[in-house]
């Protein structure tokens, strides 16, 4: 069976065909999409400004990743479970068109950007940079690549609302 | 609520027959980029605001005072409430009848003063007398701040959901 039987069989799917048609059920998935964007991005953010050495040069790396980036994590899982379920509701129309590839495409980049950032070469010597203004390399390229991910992903995300 | 009842029909006409307003309408991609522009700058203010008020349940940065936190996120706060409010008046220009009779977008304007207003009052005069402040007083102001915002940001999605006014 090709990819297409399947997203066409969950394109018409009852509770696909619910999730896109129900108008409170639409509404208020998407709603905590966005709270999740707000809460992820916008504090993960400041994390990256500090790798990258744009901003927030006076707090130590490991306090920000350590406080910052837990609640980043639970941003990110309402934003995927929200956006999974938004997903269900135009299946097609997701698997059709560019944006959304894109999106799907540079998402688990960023979760491979993050796991290399925890990997032992990079978070793994951060005792020996932690009060830096410039950090590694490594790390600067981290925090640039999860800027250009993340907002590349909000555009994508919006694009994809936009498209029909 | 609506704002037909307050202001005439013939300023949200004027507004939607503006430069700015036909010329967005006329254009396909116009509106989207803006809105997505004007949702960056809202993740932007979110982000900033979370933090200091976080600051304030003493939750993150514990290291360093709240009027410290408050300093260093302020430009961040300021500006991208620049590029919302920019981004939101030239949406609002394209589709100005329509929002004369939304109620959603009268109660987000309603929230969004309310919440400058907090914030430049209270909340400024909290963050920036720090240690003065009994804990229990800055939690309380964190947590309206963040009610405020959260309000605004739930009225304006929406306002896109709401056909009609009441």
């Amino acid at each position: 069976m090709h990819f297409i039987n399947f997203v066409t069989w969950l394109n018409n799917s009852p509770w696909s065909v619910w999730l896109r048609e129900n108008d409170y059920a639409f509404a208020t998935i998407e709603t905590f999409h966005i709270l999740g964007l707000g809460l992820s991005v916008g504090t993960i953010m400041w994390v990256d400004l500090r790798l990258i050495g744009i901003s927030m040069k006076r707090y130590r790396v490991k306090e920000m990743v350590r406080q910052l980036e837990q609640l980043a994590l639970y941003g990110f899982l309402v934003m995927f479970i929200s956006g999974f379920l938004l997903l269900c509701s135009e299946p097609l129309k997701c698997y059709t068109i560019l944006a959304f590839r894109l999106k799907a495409t540079m998402l688990p980049l960023a979760g491979l950007n993050v796991l290399y950032f925890h990997s032992k070469g990079v978070f793994g010597t951060v005792s020996e940079w932690d009060e830096a203004t410039i950090t590694p390399w490594r790390a600067r390229m981290v925090g640039t690549l999860s800027l250009i991910l993340w907002f590349g992903i909000i555009i994508a995300g919006r694009w994809t609302a936009y498209t029909s | 609520m609506v704002f037909l009842k307050i202001l005439p029909i013939s300023f949200f006409q004027w507004c939607e027959n503006s430069l700015v307003g036909t010329g967005i309408r006329h254009s396909i991609w116009q509106f989207p980029t803006i809105e997505t522009i004007h949702l960056i700058g809202l993740t932007i203010l979110f982000g900033s605001l979370m933090v200091v008020d976080l600051r304030l349940l003493g939750v993150v940065l514990r290291q360093h005072s709240v009027a410290v936190v408050a300093s260093d996120f302020m430009i961040w706060f300021w500006t991208a409430l620049l590029i919302s409010v920019c981004t939101g008046v030239a949406m609002f220009l394209s589709e100005a009848t329509r929002m004369s009779y939304n109620s959603a977008f009268f109660v987000k304007i309603v929230l969004i003063v309310l919440a400058v207003t907090f914030h430049l009052t209270v909340h400024r005069k909290v963050v920036s007398s720090g240690a003065t402040n009994s804990v229990l007083m800055g939690k309380f102001t964190a947590c309206l701040s963040l009610l405020c915002w959260l309000s605004v940001a739930l009225a304006g999605r929406a306002i896109a959901f709401v056909v009609r006014g009441f």
